[in-house]
């Protein structure tokens, strides 16, 4: 009796690990890239940890509809970080930079829910997202384009329908989240 | 120190010591001209010989209870006016001089007071330690004996220093009379009386202020406080309201940031929405996919 609780001991101080690991950590570790900052036309790195955003959210006016759609998707958020860099000329960032983010997306628990390539803009869009119990907990995008890239790294509970309520807020275009309905009875497909 | 009755000076004493206002009034009328006179020969200036004149009167109303005749009343009187005057004077010495040339008139213009013996006054008075000058206005203002004088010092050394120096004092008697009649007691202006009467009246009907120049050396530290207080409490302001300034600009500035992520994350999502427009068939399509 006694062995076998030794065992199980041992079993699980060995599985600890592997059960933290089995959660990936929602936020990206996302490159410096100060020497594309420095090639770049313009960048933007944003890094709002959650202290940053519960203050951001202090600021935003509940009576602006920009702003009340801000804060309702700040809700849950832990974390927003944005590298995005525009160049004036194609070729100016090296793929595997971009790889190197994309690399830690391959993690389990982490699924694409989008991926886009436009032979015609030669813009690509990935859309990642964590989930953990049924609740989206990280969110990454990744859009190059050959004279721009942006990675986004939303951290905590995303809920996908706020974000799918900014539409026409930022711009965001009117994205079919609803589940498709069954056809009624009788209707042709 | 006055021309009143002795008799009617203990008599009004005895009703000031009691409390009754109209007996403290016939006192300072009474001695205001002598004690002003004293006050404004040692200091030279009207504005210090009536501020000096106001504290004496004011410690007078303080210390009445103590005053045991009109005779005492008189030496009290002496007394306070010289110490405070030297007092002033030496303070005064150590930040300005006066010169009593620019003064107003320290001397009695009345019985043709000749002018150029106030001239030599004057420069005699301009010209003597504040000690000094306090022997000489009490032997020839106040018509002390040096005996007299002595009596008003404040240590053994000091009075015997008086006594010396007012015996040394040596004029003819045409002059000494001439003297005494150039430093007859001045009258201070019309107002003065009546104001003083008052202010020393009105505090003595507040027991609970502090009385005399004590007043303004009791309230100095309050005022003093008060000023350290205001200013601790506006650079407690001005640090509060940079903080919150601050923060403000912080504020603004993570809104700023959180406005943007969301401009540029809604763009490619844009993008991704447009290729996937154009590549598919249908929307619903693009649904199902998501």
């Amino acid at each position: 009796m006694r062995i076998c609780n030794l065992r199980c001991t041992l079993m699980l101080a060995m599985l600890a690990p592997a059960l933290v690991w089995a959660v990936p950590n929602p936020r990206l570790t996302l490159p410096e890239f100060s020497a594309l900052a420095r090639k770049a036309t313009e960048s933007v790195t944003i890094t709002l940890d959650s202290s940053l955003l519960a203050l951001a959210g202090r600021f935003l006016d509940a009576n602006d509809p920009q702003d009340a759609a801000a804060k309702e998707v700040l809700k849950g958020l832990q974390g927003i970080y944005v590298r995005s860099y525009t160049f004036d000329e194609d070729a100016a960032y090296r793929q595997a930079d971009i790889d190197a983010v994309r690399n830690q997306l391959s993690a389990p628990g982490w699924n694409r829910l989008v991926e886009t390539r436009s032979r015609k803009t030669h813009a690509n869009v990935d859309i990642y997202i964590l989930v953990a119990n049924n609740q989206a907990i990280g969110l990454a995008l990744i859009a190059s384009e050959p004279r721009q890239f942006t990675i986004v790294n939303i951290v905590g509970a995303i809920d996908l329908e706020k974000l799918h309520k900014l539409e026409g807020q930022f711009g965001i275009p009117k994205l079919d989240l609803d589940p498709p309905k069954a056809p009624a009875p009788g209707e042709r497909k | 120190m006055n021309d009143a009755d002795p008799a009617s000076l203990d008599e009004q004493l005895v009703r000031a010591r009691s409390g009754e206002r109209a007996a403290l009034a016939a006192l300072i009328r009474a001695h205001q001209r002598s004690v002003y006179s004293l006050a404004l020969r040692m200091l030279g200036t009207r504005d210090l010989a009536e501020d000096l004149t106001q504290d004496v009167f004011m410690q007078l109303n303080s210390h009445v209870k103590v005053i045991e005749s009109s005779a005492h009343l008189g030496f009290w009187l002496r007394q306070v006016t010289t110490h405070r005057a030297i007092d002033q004077l030496r303070r005064r010495s150590r930040l300005e001089m006066t010169s009593l040339e620019d003064a107003a008139p320290l001397f009695s213009t009345a019985d043709g007071a000749d002018p150029l013996l106030q001239r030599h006054l004057r420069a005699l008075l301009s010209e003597l330690s504040p000690p000094a000058r306090a022997v000489l206005l009490l032997r020839y203002q106040e018509d002390l004996d040096p005996t007299d004088i002595a009596l008003g010092s404040t240590s053994p050394q000091y009075a015997r220093r008086r006594a010396r120096m007012a015996g040394r004092i040596d004029m003819t008697e045409e002059l000494e009379s001439r003297l005494r009649a150039a430093l007859r007691p001045v009258a201070p202006r019309h107002d003065f009386t009546e104001e003083l009467i008052a202010r020393v009246g009105a505090d003595r009907h507040s027991p609970t202020e502090a009385r005399g120049s004590g007043r303004r050396r009791r309230r100095a530290p309050a005022w003093w406080l008060a000023g350290l207080a205001a200013s601790l409490l506006i650079v407690a302001g001005i640090q509060n309201h940079l903080q919150q300034a601050r923060e403000r600009a912080g504020g603004l500035e993570a809104r700023r940031q959180v406005i943007e992520a969301l401009r540029l994350t809604s763009q490619k999502l844009d993008l991704a929405y447009e290729t996937i427009k154009s590549q598919s068939s249908s929307l619903s399509d693009a649904g199902i996919a998501l």
